[in-house]
Formats: C-alpha cells, structure tokens, sequence
C-alpha cells in the first residue's frame, strides 16, 4: 500500500491573502519573480507601475498620491495581519482585497440592478411617511405596507400587475405617498412611462423627502430607459449606433436638474455616478473622461463617493477603445502608455517584441503633461528601459532620489526605474542605491519590493552570504525563502538550520532544505552530520506543506515541515528498506550500492519527492534564478534505477524492483513520474520484457501487467 | 509531408488554425464583442460572472445585462480562482440562474471554469459534490479541464471526477494561444477514463490526431472566441 503523503512544495503559490482565500489556481498562473516586467499576464503586478502591471494597477497606483494613503485593509478576526503574507506579486483581486476592505456591493449599472436599491427605499419612504403629519394611522399603515410587500425581481415582467395604492386613501396628506407607490412600482416593474408620469407630477410635492426623492427618481427613470435597449441579446453593451442616445441625453438633463436643484443632496453622489453611466451609455468617452479627472482631483473618498479601486475597474470597464486623444487626464493617459509599452510576445513565445509605440508619439503628448514633468519623464524613461532598451537613457532623465523619508507611489516608481537601469549598466552603485531606498520605503509593499532588489542584486554578485548576514536589510520570509529554497548552498543553509534564521520556521525550512537536497545529490556525510539538527519531536505527517513559505498561519507554525521523515526509525516503501540513517551510512561508503540507492528512492516516492521543485529553477530574470550555489545534480529516481539495472554485480531482486520501478515511472499515462533523462517506450518496452523473461519468479515480474 | 511516409507515428491531419466557423458551440467570454459565427450557434457558454480570492469571495458579475438567446443551448459560466466561497456564493449563483431562465433561454446547466491542480482532483470532485447539491435539480454541472489532467492526473480521481459532473471540456489553450506541445497531451486522450469535450481557441493553431475522433469518449468541441486584433494598437486605450 503506498503511503502517499504528498510533500507537495509547489513552488511559489501565489498567496493572496494571508491566511485565507488561497487559491489553488493551475500551475501556470505563478508570478514571475520579476520586478521589471513588461509582460502581463494578469498576475504579477507589483508596486512598481510597470507595463507588465494590470491597468488597473498602475490607475490606483498613479492616482494614490492623490487621494487618502493606501492602507491595508485590517485582517478579519482570527486572521494575522496582510503584510506578514502578501508576496510582491499579486492579481488586481488580490490587490483589491488586501488594501481595501470590501465595499457593500449597490446598484451596479447592470441590467436589473435598479432592484439593488429597493430595500433602502423601503425603509427611507417608511422613515418619511411616518414624520408626515396629518395622515390617519390606517392610511399610514396601509402605505408602508404596500412598500414592503414590493419585492420587485426587476425581468421586466408585465405579469407584476401596478398596484393601485390610492385605495383607502382620503387625506392630501397621504396622497402624494400614494402617488409615489404607484411610480415605484411601476418603476421596478419596468413600467417607465407610468413612473415618470408619477415621479414628475411630484414636483409639486410639499413634503421635502417626496420632493427630493421624486425629482432624483425622474432621473433614474430615464436611465434604466435608455439601459433597456443598449444590450445585446448576448448581454453585452451594444454598438453604440443601435443604443438610443436620446434616451441617455434625457437622462443626463434630468441628473442635472436633480443636481443643480439638491448639490448636495441625498442622492447627489449617486446621481453623480449615475452620470456617469449616462455618458457610457451614450457612448459618450470624452465627457467620462472628463468625469474621471475630475474624480481623481477630489482627495476624499467620502466626498467623492466611490473608492480608488472601485473607480479603477470602472475606468476599465467602461473607457474601452477609443483613441487616446479623448483623454486629457494625464494619469489616464500614463496608464494607456504604459500599457502599450508591454512585450507583446507571450509567455510562451521566444518571438521578438514588436512594439508599436514609438518615442514620436510620447514625445506628442509633452504638452498634456506640463503640469507633471516628473509623470511624464517617468513615461519617457519607461519607454527607454522596455521599448527601447536603452537603460542608460534612463539614468539621464531621472536623477537620484533614492534618499527620502517617505516615498509617493510614483516617485517610488521613479526611483525603482532608475534602481533597474543602474543594474542593467552594471553600475556598481546599484547596490548602495537599493539600500538607501530602504529608509523611504515606509507605504504598504515598498519595502518588500526594494528588499526584492536587493536580494536580486546580492543573487548575481556574490552576495548571498550577506543576505542571511545577522543584520542583514532582507527579512522577507518569502523572498528569503526563495533564496534558501534554490540558491542556497550547504554551508548558508547549515547556518540557517543551527540557529541562525529569523525564525523557527526559517529554521525548519533549511534543515529541510539542506537535508533533502543532500541525500539526493549525494553527499551523504553531510547528511548524516546534519541529521543531528533534527528535533526530537519533529513531525513526521506533511499534510500540504510549502517549503517556501516560512511564516504565517498557514505555514511555519501551523505546517511546519516534516523534517521527522528524515530520522523515522523505520524504512519507507515496499522494499523492506531500513531507516534512513542506515541506508546513507551504507552509501557513504559504497555510493553505488544498489539495494541503498532503491531505498533512498522509497524514501523519495513515498514522501512525494518526485519532480521535488525546489530543483527546478526560476526564470533566470528571476528571483532564484542564478546559478544555484548547491552542488550536485537534482535527485533522479529514474537515474538511480538506471544505475541498478546497468550493475552487473547487483542481486537480482535489486535489479527485479528496479525494473519495476523504472517502468512505473512512466504509470499511468506515459509521463515520467521521477525525472532525469527520459527514455522512450522502446526501452520501458525492453525493460517490461527483461523483468519478465530474467526475473519471472519474482513477485514484481509477477506484477507488472503493463507497461507505459 | 515527405518525412510523413517515413515515420512510425504519422497519423495526423495536417496543421490548420481554428476557423470558427466549422464549429456550433461558442464560449463567449466578458468583452468579447458579438460576433456574425454566433448566429449559428446550437450551443452557448456564456461568462456570466467571477469568483475571485477575496476575504470573502463573492459572485463579481461580468456581464452587462441577462442574455436573451431562445432557441439555443446555454451554460452559465462562471469562472473560479478559489474553491474557498463566501457564503452568498452559490445564492447569488442560483439567482442568475433564475433570471436567465426567467427571460426565455433554456439553460443546460452551469459551467466552471476553474484551474484545478492535477494533484489535487479529489478535493476538487468533493467540492464539486457539494455544489451539485447545492443547486436546482433539473440544472447540469459541467466543468472545464486541463491537458495535465489526462497525462498527470491520477486515473481513480479522473473516474471520480468524471462521475460527479456532467461534461469536462478539457481546454488545449492558454490565453490567446494553442498550448504548445498539445498534441503529446492529446496523445494520452487515449487513455482519459471518461466523457470529454475539447476546447480550442479562435484563431489558434489546431491539428486533430484522427484517433481523437475513434475515441468513444469524444463528444466534440467548443470554440473560445476572441475580438479581432485591433489592426494598429493605438487607442486600445484600458484593458487589464
């Protein structure tokens, strides 16, 4: 029965929130641990406004000077704090959540959405008809009942007949209530003409909130009037010529009335925002645009009326193509540059970039950008770094201003551009400039993105030693651990694993680390010594354990790795195998020893070691993507079966269960389980064939029934 | 086409690129514009909304306004990034539901479009279980699936797996773009333990192994479309 206890270290799991939501999304979607990316992919934003970067991204990143600082939205309760879990790298969902605490969701300018509003109409008609004077309690009674039997579905269904809810009514008091009702009804109804007939003959209203109310729901009609031809019947937005743009003209007059009559009325910052759907519905980009400016100069997000972020998917969603001449707003416009600067190869293509935004045209767009030089030379120098690859350029347009007490997002952006460029000319002050950064990196995810640069930097040159240094700057658990996880060699994870370390679970994941890489690789005498760092009460079970997350709730602490696997006192796998201790005793002193090396093999089958990732390294643009400083090959069980079926003097049960087991690797599709260099279904062929004609009497010829 | 006659393996159509048109059944994506192949359209999987990781993960809708297509098939797509909902979720997901069947479209059923690890089948299957519980009767429960599935996955979660949804449409693209190397995926179909459709991507580089047609289990395609590329990428002003 094999014990497949899954050690999946599934490489770098994008977490978006610490604790909870992890998504188990496909293998593909990992971010690239690559601060200057031009690629998008949808996951690997940073907070660096990159090409590669969501648009919606760079929008909040680019306006976020501008408005209340970002915080990050504190954890629910039983959660640790964000900051101990974000990676640098995230998806514009992750982004959202995690500096943002969730807005309640209202009417959405979908279809049908009018519907969202009835329950906080029902109780503000319930609070106005209830401070109305001179009206009969059972008159009362019977309105507010009316109200909350409306339980509108909003399908436009003619079935819902319109209420006549003047019945019982006799006071003036009363009846303009009753007049309301009847335009609600029809309203969610879908009954538009009978609404506006009721809404606008309430202009005359005496009672304020029915005045008010009345005059806003005009407004709202026409609205979901013109809405109600302006989809596909695929329900889409419709071409622009099939919607009716006199419909969203009327709409847009009755906001203003509404407006000019009550600035700053209940309802302003809806009929604000509703105004906004008018001129998508019309399809008119240019006044959005506007609006959008104007919304970003509006520092407050209570006065503005919707937050950073909901504005930027907004913005995305509803400034769609349209030349960018319509915009003036610079920070709109940095973004659509921005986002023509990406690669436009693919992940998967080698193809070259074939960009199509040339200097000419950026250079046009000075003038729109007079009032933010250090924006639009940001663009310029972009441009110089991802389109044109001249990273020296760069260093000419922005000048050194690494040394500050606190970084905006786009000075920070800045200075991070000038922090590539230096690496890319090898300048040899790269090093001190990421350092220097570090004091102003003070906003949410700045300081883990210039610790990202650092460590890049200590990667290439020599100084990974200086990263686990005890005072070294670099202490994010991620970006560490994807250090020890791959470039690590024997003595910085020996040092990790004896009480260096920023913490225990830092600890754990270098012993672990260092000792499952040494028995693979070979270098068994290490592996013995180490085994000594092994605690007396070490976990034996994995459960889904991550060897590169260090910290937090999920890990470290409440997962730690299973380091009691290596000092088990007894043997894994269906081989009669000893412990673990013996079999690398045995190979330190013969290390072609054939029965020890299929035992190191259970010991990695069993424990789900196969295709282990910290063997396979990163994109070399990439976080753990230099050389690795640890010797040795990755581990290969098809390697080591290889070499015990080619050993002449080994037993034949050895050479029988290594047989087997070769074959099996290729089980149950064709694909090799167990890494190395792969053969081809003519040799698992002949090794099926050889383990039956030579080897008939054991049980795995007796066995294997296939072969893959 | 020389070296055809010379290798063991040539069994294969020559390569082509997906052309819409040969085809009846359509994913139609949020954003993806309207476009003249859907007229004749038997078969329609609509992205209708997205459960995105967020603390807690709601139903986000992605479409304007509820499709109104009688006449044709219909699978409410949504797609998923984490297995973790809040508790509104599959509430919200029966309410869009009732308003698409409540505006005259028959709908099959809901689709879920969601990257599972190979790994990690079983609590997928499970989780599947659970919402199949979870939703009205008389409505099919189909997912979409990974090549990795086929070659990787274990064969028992697969039959598990297969047996808990009605359709797997098991995708041969990424993005835009076919997945290179998809056809030694398609190689290991053979041994795929249950029902399954194959989706391609419009425009993308597609060749049938013609065993994929002998295969019983083989119940069609379904065509991912795209908007044409814009011809100069100017004034493409926001998109992600």
């Amino acid at each position: 029965m094999i014990r497949k206890l899954a050690v999946t270290v599934s490489g770098l799991t994008l977490v978006l929130l610490a604790g909870s939501a992890q998504s188990s999304g496909c293998c593909d979607e990992t971010p690239r641990w690559k601060l200057s990316n031009a690629i998008f992919t949808g996951y690997d934003s940073s907070i660096v406004a990159v090409p590669g970067n969501d648009t919606r991204v760079n929008l909040v990143l680019l306006t976020a000077d501008r408005q209340a600082p970002m915080r990050l939205a504190p954890p629910a309760p039983g959660e640790r704090p964000l900051d101990s879990g974000m990676l640098p790298f995230f998806n514009w969902g992750g982004f959202k959540a995690s500096l943002q605490p969730a807005m309640p969701s209202g009417e959405d300018g979908r279809e049908g959405s009018r519907c969202a509003s009835n329950a906080s109409g029902t109780k503000a008609f319930e609070a106005a008809i209830t401070a109305q004077g001179g009206i009969a309690d059972g008159e009362r009674r019977g309105l507010i009942a009316q109200r909350r039997a409306m339980q509108p579905n909003c399908v436009n269904d003619a079935s819902n007949a319109s209420i006549d809810a003047a019945t019982g009514v006799i006071s003036d008091a009363a009846r303009p209530f009753a007049a309301y009702l009847e335009g609600a009804q029809a309203f969610y109804v879908g009954n538009f003409d009978v609404a506006t007939a009721r809404f606008t003959a309430l202009a005359a209203a005496k009672n304020a909130w029915l005045k008010e109310t009345a005059l806003y729901m005009v407004a709202r009609t026409a609205l979901n009037r013109a809405q109600s031809g302006a989809f596909t019947d695929y329900g889409s937005l419709e071409d622009p010529a099939k919607r009716d743009a006199a419909a969203a003209g009327v709409a847009g007059k009755a906001f203003d009335a509404y407006l000019r009559a009550y600035p700053s009325g209940t309802y302003a910052a809806s009929a604000r925002g509703l105004m906004r759907r008018v001129y998508w519905l019309a399809g008119d980009q240019r006044s959005l645009a506007a609006e959008y400016a104007k919304l970003f100069s509006i520092h407050d997000p209570a006065r503005r009326g919707i937050d950073a972020f909901t504005l930027a998917e907004e913005i995305d969603q509803k400034l769609t193509a349209g030349p960018t001449d319509a915009i003036t707003d610079t920070t709109l416009l940095a973004v659509a540059d921005l986002a023509r600067m990406r690669a436009a190869a693919d992940r998967y293509s080698s193809a070259p970039n074939e960009r199509t935004f040339a200097l000419a045209e950026l250079e046009a767009q000075r003038a729109r950008f007079a009032a933010d030089k250090p924006l639009f030379d940001y663009l310029l120098a972009s441009h110089a770094f991802y389109v044109a690859n001249r990273p020296a350029e760069v260093l000419r347009i922005i000048p050194d201003a690494a040394r500050q007490a606190r970084f905006g997002y786009t000075d920070f952006s800045r200075q991070m551009l000038r922090g590539f460029a230096l690496e890319a000319t090898r300048d040899r002050n790269a090093r001190g400039f990421w350092i220097e950064m570090l004091g102003g990196a003070t906003q949410p995810l700045q300081r883990q993105a210039v610790e990202l640069a650092l460590a890049m930097h200590e990667e290439r040159n020599g100084g990974l030693a200086r990263v686990f240094a005890a005072n070294s700057p670099i202490r994010d658990p991620n970006i560490r651990g994807i250090l020890l996880g791959y470039g690590a060699g024997p003595d910085i994870l020996r040092q990790q694993a004896s009480g260096g370390g920023l913490s225990k679970a830092e600890r754990d994941a270098a012993l672990f680390v260092l000792l499952t890489k040494q028995l693979g690789r070979g270098l068994y005498a290490g592996f013995l010594g180490d085994l000594r760092l092994v605690d007396r009460g070490a976990r034996v079970a994995s459960g889904d354990f991550n060897a590169l997350n260090f910290r937090g709730a999920t890990y470290g602490a409440v997962n730690p790795p299973p380091l009691g696997l290596f000092t088990a006192p007894g043997g894994s796998g269906d081989y009669g195998c000893p412990a673990l201790r013996e079999i690398a005793g045995a190979l330190a002193k013969n290390p072609g020893a054939p029965k020890p090396l299929i035992c190191v093999g259970e010991f990695m089958r069993v424990n789900g070691f196969d295709k282990f990732l910290l063997d396979i390294t990163p994109p070399k643009d990439a976080l753990g993507g230099a050389p690795s400083l640890f010797p040795g090959k990755p581990y290969s069980r098809l390697e080591a079966y290889k070499l015990v079926i080619a050993d002449a003097t080994a037993p034949a049960n050895d050479k029988a269960y290594a047989l087997y087991r070769a074959v099996n690797c290729y089980a149950p599709a064709g694909a090799n389980d167990c890494g190395g260099i792969e053969v081809g279904r003519a040799q698992r062929q002949a090794w099926f064939q050889r383990l039956k004609r030579d080897y008939p009497q054991t049980q795995w010829a007796k066995s294997l029934n296939y072969y893959w | 086409m020389a070296a055809c006659a010379l290798l063991a393996a040539c069994h294969e159509a020559p390569t082509q690129v997906v052309d819409a048109a040969q085809y009846d059944a359509f994913w139609l994506w949020a954003g993806v514009l309207p476009q003249p192949v859907l007229n004749r359209a038997k078969t329609l999987y609509i992205l209708e909304g997205e459960v995105i990781a967020r603390d807690p993960a709601r139903l986000t809708p992605l479409r304007a306004a509820t499709p109104r297509l009688p006449g044709r098939d219909l699978w409410l797509v949504v797609r998923v990034e984490t297995l973790r909902w809040g508790p509104d979720v599959v509430a919200d997901m029966r309410g869009r539901l009732a308003r698409w069947r409540d505006a005259g479209n028959r709908v099959i059923g809901i689709q879920i479009d969601f990257d599972a690890r190979t790994k990690h089948l079983d609590e997928y299957s499970s989780f599947l279980r659970d919402l199949r519980r979870r939703l009205p009767r008389e409505t099919k429960l189909g997912i979409t699936g990974l090549l990795d599935w086929s070659a990787n996955g274990d064969p028992a979660q697969l039959l598990t797996l297969g047996d808990t949804v009605d359709e797997i449409v098991l995708q041969t693209y990424q993005g835009r773009r076919t997945i290179p190397g998809y056809d030694a995926y398609l190689a290991k179909l053979e041994r795929f333990p249950r029902p399954f459709k194959i989706g391609l991507v419009q425009g993308g580089e597609w060749r049938a192994p013609l065993s994929l047609r002998a295969n019983p289990q083989f119940g069609g395609y379904v065509v991912f479309l795209l908007n044409p590329p814009a011809p100069v990428d100017r004034g493409r002003v926001l998109r992600h």
